[in-house]
């Protein structure tokens, strides 16, 4: 299959007072649709760095990134963005819910900035979305009173509003106990079943059985990249 | 984001304790505002006012000599010469006025130049037995009774004069020609005084019908001499007010009176210093207020945009642009002023309409007036609404510039 992204040659850099921090090297990746991807590595070994350049939230400092054929370096941030609105769905490990907004409302908040959906249509799509995650009988509840694996199913359900092919999760399991953990790989899995590019940075090696794609870095380097299936 | 969408989100997040304790404090800054632009205006009003009050242009000649007054009359920018005692106000009852709760008492005051008044309802005073009213006529006194110690004006006991246009009342004659005798004076028209002098409950009558009611004399002194005997002085009125054609002018004609020998003195004056400090401090006030405020206002706004750090990762993250954030931010904090600002004015009304008919009813009652400076109240909304949005504009700014990884919780 076609790739939807490709990254090639990418390092990155970070200035900082006294140093400068290579985050990444020499990296060379591609991504596609209707496959897991798990990338895994130690605390520092450049797996937040390398999703948030996938994610459009960095960019490179040198290296190329194609995203449907099309190099994002040459593009202004407000363009990444609706590039990034549009294709990718982020889930945070600490589930960043709005807590003034209930679930069906914070599912509803990509939706906001989306000019294809029409107003009169977000309700029925988040509640969809929300029966996909089984969570329909909790429209109405605020964060605070959802459990953990809750908040972080309504937080799959906010990063599906706008349709995207690629959904990006940063340690989503990391605040999760065993079984809401298996709850949300589920979840994660199927959506790549569908067709969607799933991209998942962990520690959890219990993610490791979902992958289709291994990625292992050390150090800012990929030192692993196979096919598990 | 549409309006809309913004103004949903705006909804959502207005009611936190930042916002809260923000209002509360913007609340106080206004209402200490509001009420120093009021004196400020009084001030301005008062000086206004003042310069073109008649008592202002009118001088007192001390004439001991009982001397013939056409000599004064006869110097430059004299308008006119007449008995002091046509200055003096008359108080009396008056039974065609009272109601459930306070007897009808008004002031009656000589019309010594028909110009002095400018005619609302009906006609000016043209026969003996005619009297004007004030067309916003309280024909009470301020004091609830005799023992009141309290200002007070009621505002339901304001009436339209014009409604008593063709009534009369009697009043009784303190001349002792005339030994206690009622006289009736018919309402004729209604008043709207062109200078301050008169109080909201004066009535104007004609020099003749003055003579009728007031006393003949000063008043009478009581001396007891060597003898042991008593001797009674009946003191007539002789001194003279002189009323100058412009306020400019009054010292001259002062020093023109007093080079043919007469003791002349000013009907009226005041304090120059004491008046300004009615300006002074006000100024001084609302100055010192919003450069305190400017600077909370940066603060609580930037404490504001900290706290929202993590928040703005995530807007960001899927896929909000920094103009949307920036829309959301200024949005709520120019709504948590706006209301504010309402609250405050509300607070300002009820407390400007207590203060209006107590502690200044005695201002009121002679006529001056302590309006609501509404074009600088706007002003002042329209000065803190845009520093508002600079401010929340500039923290934004320098926020959104930082590394949006950080405020996503990562390393």
């Amino acid at each position: 299959m076609k790739s939807i992204i490709q990254i090639e040659t990418a390092d990155k850099k970070y200035i900082g007072k006294d140093e400068e921090v290579l985050a990444l090297t020499n990296i060379n990746l591609n991504f596609e649709l209707g496959k897991f991807y798990v990338i895994i590595g130690h605390s520092g070994s450049g797996k937040s760095t390398l999703l948030n350049i996938i994610a459009f939230i960095e960019r490179l400092t040198s290296g190329n990134y194609y995203f449907n054929d099309k190099n994002v370096e040459d593009l202004t941030k407000d363009e990444l963005t609706k590039i990034r609105m549009e294709n990718i769905g982020y889930i945070f490990q600490n589930f960043n819910l709005d807590p003034n907004l209930t679930a069906i409302e914070n599912v509803m908040l990509p939706m906001l900035i989306n000019r294809q959906i029409k107003k009169s249509e977000r309700k029925e799509k988040a509640k969809k979305l929300l029966e996909l995650v089984n969570m329909q009988h909790r429209v109405k509840h605020f964060p605070k009173a959802l459990s953990g694996g809750e908040q972080q199913r309504v937080s799959i359900a906010r990063a599906l509003a706008n349709n995207p092919n690629i959904i990006i999760a940063d340690e989503p399991t990391g605040n999760l106990d065993k079984k809401n953990e298996k709850v949300i790989l589920e979840i994660l899995k199927d959506l790549s079943n569908q067709g969607k590019c799933v991209i998942v940075a962990t520690h959890s090696s219990e993610i490791e059985k979902y992958a289709d794609n291994l990625i292992q870095l050390e150090e800012g380097k990929v030192v692993k990249n196979e096919y598990t299936r | 984001m549409n309006i809309q969408d913004n103004f949903f989100l705006v909804k959502k997040h207005f009611l936190n304790v930042n916002n809260i304790i923000t209002m509360i404090v913007l609340i106080l800054i206004n209402i200490i505002i509001f009420s120093s632009l009021t004196v400020i205006a009084f001030y301005f009003s008062f000086k206004s006012n003042y310069q073109n009050d008649v008592l202002n242009r009118t001088l007192i000649v001390y004439n001991e000599n009982n001397s013939d007054n056409k000599i004064i009359n006869n110097i430059n920018n004299v308008e006119l010469v007449e008995n002091v005692k046509y200055l003096n106000d008359i108080y009396r009852d008056a039974k065609l006025f009272d109601t459930k709760t306070l007897k009808g008492e008004i002031i009656l005051h000589t019309l010594i130049d028909k110009n002095d008044v400018s005619i609302v309802y009906g006609r000016n005073i043209e026969k003996s037995g005619e009297v004007i009213c004030p067309q916003n006529f309280y024909p009470h006194y301020f004091y609830a009774n005799d023992e009141a110690q309290n200002t007070k004006i009621y505002k339901s006991l304001y009436v339209n004069g014009s409604d008593y246009i063709g009534k009369s009342f009697k009043v009784n004659s303190k001349n002792s020609d005339y030994d206690n005798q009622d006289f009736e004076f018919k309402i004729v028209g209604t008043y709207k005084p062109l200078y301050s002098s008169s109080t909201i409950n004066t009535c104007y009558l004609s020099k003749k019908d003055y003579d009728l009611i007031s006393a003949k004399n000063l008043g009478e002194i009581t001396s007891t001499l060597v003898d042991g005997t008593t001797e009674v002085e009946t003191v007539e009125w002789k001194d003279l007010f002189v009323r100058v054609n412009n306020y400019n002018n009054v010292e001259n004609v002062k020093k023109d009176i007093e080079l043919l020998g007469y003791k002349v003195s000013y009907a009226q004056s005041y304090d120059n210093d004491m008046v300004n400090i009615i300006l002074y401090i006000p100024i001084f006030i609302v100055l010192i207020v919003i450069i305190i405020s400017f600077c909370l206002l940066y603060n609580f706004i930037k404490k504001k945009v900290k706290k929202r750090y993590n928040y703005y990762g995530l807007l960001t993250a899927i896929g909000f642009k920094n103009k949307d954030i920036k829309k959301m931010e200024i949005s709520e904090n120019s709504v948590m002023y706006i209301f504010s600002f309402l609250l405050s004015f509300i607070i300002y009304f009820v407390i400007y309409h207590i203060l209006i008919n107590g502690l200044f009813a005695e201002i009121i009652f002679s006529n001056y007036i302590i309006k609501i400076p509404g074009a600088f109240i706007l002003l002042v909304m329209i000065l803190y609404l845009s520093l508002i949005i600079i401010e929340t504009n500039l923290c934004i700014d320098r926020t959104l510039q930082k590394d949006i990884r950080i405020s996503l919780g990562e390393n």
